[in-house]
C-alpha cells in the first residue's frame, strides 16, 4: 500500500470513528422512546355498586392510577376513563348484565362521548359512532371511519362483605386504527 | 466611515457580493409578479427573530407550556409578537403555494433550474410540519388533541407508521415528551433543514440566474431599486395585514389541554381538503388519504420538469394552467365542502362556541388566581362554572333538569325529581310552598312526594285559608320563603340576607306558626326523622351533606328516600364513592352559585364620577 493511500483510509477510518461516536448514542438516545414505557401492573379497579347504573344508560367513570409522564409520576392521576353499560333489563337470561368499553376512539384515539340525540355513542373528531353493545353504528349515507367497534374491557359483578355487587373493570389500552383488537404492549 | 468599510470589504469582499445581487437583471425587467420569493424569504426572517424571542419566556412541558404561553400573552409587545408569528406561519402557507403557483406558470423550472424547482416544492411539506409542530406547542387542548390525531394518521402508515408516531409523541400517550419533541422539532431540526434546503435553493437561483443577452433596445431595469421597490411594497402590505389581526386578535389560545374536558377538534384550514376526502375512506385505508395521496401530489409536480421536455412549448402551457385550475378548483371545492359542513353543524357550532368560553374562562381564572406549579390544567379543574355543568350532567340529569325560566340549562331526558335552578332562592322554595306549583314536575311532579304530607300540607293551609285569606297566606309564605333561603347563604344572596334582617325574623317566626316544625326540624323547633332539616336549608353544608349520603337521618332515612342515590357516602373508602370529594365540592358549589367572578363594573351611575378608590372599596 502506498503512503498516501494508507493515509487516506487512516483520515477516513478516524473520521467514522468520530462520527460513530456521536451517532450511536444520538441513534440509541432518540430510539429510547420507541420502547413502551408504560408497565402498569394492576389495573383492576372497583368502580360502581351496580345497583347505582341505569338499565341502558351510559355512565363514564375515571380510571384513577399512578400516571408517568416522562420525568414525573403522580399518583391519582386519571389515567383512563370507561363507559359502563347496564344492559336494559330483560335482554337475555343473564340480565343486567354490564358491559365496559374504553372511551379511547379505535378509529384515533379521541374521547368517544355518549351521543346527545340517541342511546349510542359518538366520536367527536371524526363521527365514528358506535352502538351500546359497542359496535359501529351505521348512520345513513355517511361512511362510519372506524375499523372496529369500540373496545370492550374486561368486566365484573363482585359481590362485597356487606352483599353489594360492584362492578370490576380491568383498564387496558388498545392500538388505534387496527381492524382487529391489540392490547398495547 | 468610509475607511472601516472599505478595511472590511478588503478582508470580506462583501461589495462585489451586494452588486451580484443589485446588478442582477431580471429577463423581463421588474415586475410585481416576481415578488412572492423575497416576500416568503422575509416572512421566514420574521418568524425566525419571533420565534427566538418568544424562546425566551417558553417552557416546554405539560405542567407549564400553557402558563407560560399565556405569560407571553401578558408581557409587554408578547401578545403582539406571538401573533405575528401566528399569522406569519399561515401567510407563509399563502405565499409559498402563491409563489409555487407563479414559478410553474412561468416555467420557471426548466434546466438548469431542476433543483430550485425541487427544493421549493419541499418547503412546502416542511413549512406545514413546521406548523403542525408549532401549534401544539401551547399545550393547549385544541392543539393537543390536532397533535394526537396526527401522531394517529401518522401510526396508521403500515410498518414505518408506529415507530415514528412514537417518535413524534414521545412514547404512547401525549405527555411532557410529546412538547419537547415538537420543541426539538419545531425550533432546532426543523429550522436547520429549512435552512440548508433555503441555502441551496438561493444559491441555486443566484447562479442560474438568466444572462440577459441585450440585442438591441433598452436594457431591463437591474433589480436595485427597481424590482426592490416592489418586493418591500408587498411585503410591507402582507406585513400590515399580519400586524393588524396580530394587534387586534392576538393569536389564539384554547383552553388548557385536558381530556376530560368536551371539545370537537377540527385541523388548519390548510387540512382541511384531507379532511373532506378521507370521509369516503375507512379504517385501514385511510393512511392512502392522509399520506400517500399527498405524497404522489407533490411527487408528481416535482416531476413536472420531465413532462415538460415531452410536450410541445404549447402543450406544456396548457398542461401547466390546467394543473394550476385543477388543484385550485378541487382544494377549494374540497375545503368549502368541508367548511359548510360543519359550518351547517349546530352540534360543532355548539362545540366551538362552548371551547372559546373555556378558552376565556382559563385566561380568565389565569389572570385573577395565578397558575401554580400543578400546571394551568388545574384552573379549569378546580372551577366550579366549568365543572359544575359536566357533573351535574354526567350524575344528576338522570333525574333533575337545571333549567332557568328561559329554558336555558340542562334539560333532563326524563326529568322525575325537583328542577334545581335557582334551589335555595325564595323563588325555588316558594314553589314548593305552592299547591299547584309543588305537584308540577318542577317539584314534587314526577316524584312519590307528589302524594305526599308536604303536598297534602301545603294543599290543606290553602284550603284553610278560604278565598278570603289566601292573599294574607300567600304574604306569609313568601316570608317563610325568604327564611329559609337565608339559610342557603347563597353568594347572590348574602347582601339581600343582609338588608332584609326584619323580613328574615318575621319569616322565621311564621315558619313555626304555619306548622312545618310539626314535621321538619328547624333550627330548636322539631324534630329529626319525618322530614328533612330546614337548618341550614340549602346551604353548602346542607348540600353535601344530601347528596353524600341522602338517606341520613337529617334528610330521608329509612323508606323516605325516593331514588336519589348516595354520591359519597363511604368516607372510609373514599375511592368508591361516585363523587370524590373534589367533585362534591365542584358540584355542590356550582349549585350554590359560588365561582370566581369578574368584578363587577365600578358604579358610574352616581353623579360624583370622582370618588376615589379606596372610598369605594369600603362602601362595598
Amino acid at each position: 500500500m502506498q503512503r498516501r493511500n494508507f493515509l487516506i483510509w487512516v483520515s477516513r477510518m478516524l473520521g467514522s470513528a468520530v462520527a460513530a461516536l456521536v451517532a450511536l448514542p444520538g441513534i440509541q438516545y432518540v430510539w429510547s422512546t420507541l420502547s413502551s414505557d408504560t408497565s402498569v401492573s394492576n389495573t383492576r379497579r372497583r368502580i360502581v355498586r351496580w345497583k347505582d347504573l341505569r338499565p341502558g344508560e351510559p355512565v363514564q367513570f375515571s380510571i384513577y392510577g399512578e400516571r408517568r409522564d416522562a420525568w414525573h409520576i403522580e399518583p391519582q392521576q386519571v389515567i383512563g376513563r370507561v363507559w359502563l353499560v347496564r344492559q336494559p333489563e330483560g335482554t337475555s337470561p343473564a340480565a343486567q348484565g354490564v358491559t365496559a368499553f374504553t372511551s379511547i376512539c379505535p378509529h384515533m384515539g379521541c374521547q368517544v362521548q355518549k351521543s346527545a340525540a340517541d342511546a349510542s355513542f359518538v366520536c367527536p373528531c371524526h363521527r365514528a359512532a358506535f352502538k351500546l353493545d359497542g359496535n359501529p353504528l351505521q348512520q345513513g349515507a355517511e361512511r362510519n371511519h372506524t375499523p372496529r367497534g369500540l373496545d370492550q374491557l374486561p368486566c365484573e359483578l363482585v359481590k362485597d362483605d356487606a352483599g353489594d355487587l360492584w362492578v370490576e373493570v380491568e383498564y387496558q389500552r388498545f392500538e388505534p386504527s387496527l381492524t382487529r383488537k391489540v392490547i398495547k404492549a | 466611515m468610509r475607511h472601516y468599510f472599505d478595511w472590511l470589504d478588503s478582508r470580506l469582499g462583501y461589495r462585489s457580493f451586494l452588486e451580484l445581487l443589485r446588478g442582477r437583471v431580471l429577463p423581463n425587467g421588474p415586475s410585481w409578479l416576481s415578488t412572492s420569493a423575497s416576500c416568503l424569504f422575509w416572512l421566514l426572517v420574521i418568524q425566525v427573530v419571533t420565534g427566538l424571542l418568544m424562546m425566551a419566556s417558553y417552557s416546554p412541558s405539560i405542567t407549564s407550556a400553557w402558563a407560560s404561553v399565556h405569560f407571553i400573552d401578558q408581557t409587554a409587545a408578547g401578545r403582539f409578537i406571538r401573533g405575528l408569528h401566528h399569522f406569519a406561519s399561515h401567510a407563509m402557507i399563502v405565499v409559498l403555494i402563491l409563489h409555487v403557483t407563479r414559478v410553474l406558470i412561468a416555467a420557471k423550472f426548466r434546466q438548469p433550474r431542476e433543483l430550485i424547482w425541487v427544493t421549493g416544492l419541499l418547503m412546502i411539506p416542511l413549512v406545514i410540519v413546521w406548523t403542525v409542530t408549532g401549534n401544539p406547542l401551547s399545550g393547549s387542548q385544541k392543539g393537543l388533541v390536532q397533535i394526537e390525531v396526527e401522531g394517529h394518521i401518522l401510526g396508521a402508515i403500515p410498518l414505518v407508521g408506529p415507530p415514528l408516531q412514537r417518535l413524534l409523541i414521545g412514547g404512547d400517550e401525549v405527555g411532557n415528551l410529546t412538547l419537547t419533541h415538537l420543541y426539538f422539532l419545531h425550533v432546532g431540526l426543523l429550522p436547520l433543514i429549512v435552512g440548508g434546503l433555503c441555502a441551496v435553493h438561493l444559491h441555486q437561483v443566484l447562479r442560474h440566474s438568466d444572462r440577459v443577452v441585450v440585442v438591441d433596445g433598452p436594457a431591463p431595469l437591474p433589480y436595485w431599486p427597481y424590482q426592490s421597490v416592489r418586493n418591500w411594497t408587498v411585503l410591507a402590505g402582507v406585513m400590515g395585514i399580519i400586524s393588524w389581526w396580530a394587534w387586534m386578535h392576538g393569536a389564539p389560545l384554547d383552553a388548557p389541554a385536558d381530556a376530560a374536558l368536551p371539545s370537537m377538534p377540527r385541523p388548519e384550514w390548510y387540512f382541511r381538503w384531507i379532511f373532506e376526502l378521507r370521509r369516503s375512506f375507512t379504517g385501514d385505508s385511510e393512511f392512502l388519504i392522509t399520506v400517500v395521496l399527498p405524497s404522489v401530489i407533490l411527487g408528481c409536480f416535482m416531476i413536472v420538469p420531465l413532462f415538460d421536455r415531452w410536450l410541445s412549448r404549447r402543450m406544456s402551457a396548457v398542461f401547466r394552467v390546467a394543473i394550476v385550475l385543477g388543484a385550485l378548483g378541487g382544494w377549494s371545492w374540497l375545503t368549502f365542502a368541508s367548511l359548510s359542513r360543519d359550518w351547517n353543524d349546530p352540534e360543532y357550532l355548539a362545540a366551538q362556541q362552548k371551547s372559546l368560553e373555556l378558552a376565556d374562562r382559563a385566561r380568565f381564572l389565569a389572570d385573577r388566581q395565578h397558575v401554580t406549579a400543578t400546571g394551568a390544567a388545574a384552573l379549569l379543574r378546580g372551577d366550579a362554572r366549568t365543572q359544575g355543568p359536566l357533573l351535574f350532567a354526567r350524575h344528576c340529569t338522570a333525574c333533575h333538569s337545571h333549567v332557568d325560566g328561559q329554558g336555558h340549562g340542562i334539560v333532563a331526558e326524563n326529568p322525575s325529581a325537583p328542577n334545581l335552578y335557582g334551589f335555595g332562592s325564595p323563588d325555588w322554595i316558594q314553589g314548593m310552598l305552592d299547591p299547584e306549583r309543588i305537584v308540577s314536575p318542577q317539584v314534587f311532579g314526577n316524584t312519590k312526594f307528589k302524594k305526599g304530607e308536604m303536598a297534602a300540607k301545603v294543599r290543606s293551609l290553602f284550603k284553610k285559608a278560604g278565598p278570603d285569606g289566601v292573599a294574607e297566606l300567600k304574604c306569609q309564605l313568601e316570608l317563610i320563603a325568604r327564611a329559609l333561603s337565608a339559610e342557603a347563604r347563597r353568594p347572590d344572596q348574602i347582601a339581600r340576607d343582609k338588608h332584609e334582617q326584619a323580613d328574615i325574623k318575621q319569616g322565621r317566626e311564621l315558619l313555626v306558626e304555619v306548622g312545618c316544625t310539626e314535621c321538619h326540624k328547624y333550627h330548636d323547633e322539631g324534630d329529626l326523622g319525618q322530614a328533612p332539616d330546614l337548618t341550614g336549608y340549602a346551604s353548602r353544608e346542607w348540600l353535601t351533606g344530601i347528596i353524600s349520603n341522602p338517606a341520613q337521618e337529617r334528610f330521608y332515612p329509612d323508606d323516605q328516600n325516593d331514588r336519589m342515590q348516595q354520591f359519597a357516602a363511604d368516607a372510609l373508602h373514599p375511592e368508591l364513592n361516585l363523587l370524590n370529594a373534589n367533585e362534591l365540592r365542584l358540584i355542590v358549589d356550582w349549585l350554590q352559585g359560588e365561582w370566581v367572578q369578574p368584578d363587577p363594573p365600578r358604579e358610574t351611575s352616581k353623579p360624583s364620577g370622582a370618588i376615589p378608590k379606596r372610598q369605594l372599596a369600603k362602601g362595598d
